[in-house]
């Protein structure tokens, strides 16, 4: 589980061109937007693309629980773990 | 016709004070993959820009307390961000998504338009175009909005090299830089006093771009420029103050 958060966390900043942000400098349940790493919307979506890349997962944009799966690195985890699952 | 030239801050690789342009030679023109720090740009802004839109806001912010929110803006380049615009069409070449970032940023002005976000710029902006006259077209622009009663106009012009599968249709050097300048009206009390002439075209075209011409020109404080593109022949002249 710590590889796949180390991979959400990497993928993030690769993806978002984060400068000077290491891996360990992100929280695994800090927010992601607003508050914490204080990502906005276009960043929602560039990750949304990502993790349709990444982790071949399926985002529905129409639905509601995609704030809560984008809240944090663990929620994203859950969110990956359970599509891959399924 | 006439203004006033009351700022005036150029990067380049290397060329980031006046003392650094004090030695520029065109024929030894700036490359490499520096740049600029761009401080003035929030770190969360700035990771979105290329060398492009960056080196723009890093001499933007040289005109520093000046720059009121009822500045218009001129924004020009010749060729745009093209180092972004050509991984969005090899991405659609290939059948990938977009990038949503890379796309909301595709646009000409995007560069003017973070700027005057940040700064809280309520005066019209307008980004342009045109060809190898660039730089002396935005100029011609911003004398207009003098003209028309502007106090001050900035005139911002930023561009890159064409690179990759655009370099066969390089028709000039360039080198990856930007300028921007304050311009005020000719009645303004402060400022060097400068004019520009457009004639029919009258010479071969410079083997330099505008940009290039334009900075070596300023920067070596001599009279007079004279230079053509492949439309015009333009002149650049620092007059002295009427008695």
């Amino acid at each position: 589980m710590a590889d796949i958060d180390t991979d959400i966390k990497q993928m993030i900043i690769t993806e978002l061109e984060l400068e000077d942000i290491e891996v360990e400098d992100i929280d695994t349940e800090a927010p992601l937007f607003g508050e914490g790493l204080g990502l906005d919307s276009i960043d929602a979506l560039e990750l949304g693309l990502a993790l349709q890349k990444r982790f071949n997962v399926k985002i529905d944009a129409n639905s509601d629980q995609n704030k809560e799966h984008f809240r944090s690195v663990a929620s994203l985890r859950e969110f990956v773990l359970a599509q891959t699952a399924s | 016709m006439h203004a006033r030239v009351i700022q005036l801050s150029a990067w380049a690789p290397g060329f980031s004070r006046a003392h650094d342009w004090g030695c520029f030679n065109p024929n030894e023109l700036p490359s490499g993959n520096e740049k600029p720090p761009a401080k003035q740009v929030p770190a969360m802004t700035r990771r979105r820009l290329t060398r492009w839109g960056r080196q723009a806001l890093e001499v933007c912010e040289a005109a520093g307390e000046e720059l009121t929110p009822d500045t218009p803006v001129v924004f020009s380049s010749r060729h745009g961000d093209t180092a972004r615009t050509y991984k969005l069409l090899a991405a659609l070449a290939e059948g990938q998504p977009l990038s949503p970032n890379g796309f909301s940023l595709s646009v000409h002005n995007s560069a003017l338009g973070i700027f005057s976000i940040l700064r809280q710029i309520t005066a019209p902006g307008i980004a342009l175009a045109a060809g190898r006259d660039t730089f002396a077209a935005a100029w011609c622009e911003a004398l207009s909005w003098l003209d028309q009663g502007a106090p001050q106009v900035l005139l911002v012009h930023t561009d890159e090299p064409l690179q990759g599968v655009y370099r066969p249709f390089a028709d000039e050097q360039e080198m990856p830089a930007a300028v921007a300048l304050l311009l005020a009206p000719e009645q303004a009390d402060a400022g060097r006093r400068v004019s520009l002439r457009m004639q029919p075209v009258q010479q071969e075209p410079s083997e330099h771009s505008l940009m290039i011409s334009f900075l070596h020109w300023w920067y070596s404080g001599a009279e007079s420029l004279e230079v053509s593109t492949d439309q015009h022949t333009w002149q650049w002249r620092r007059d002295a103050d009427p008695v």
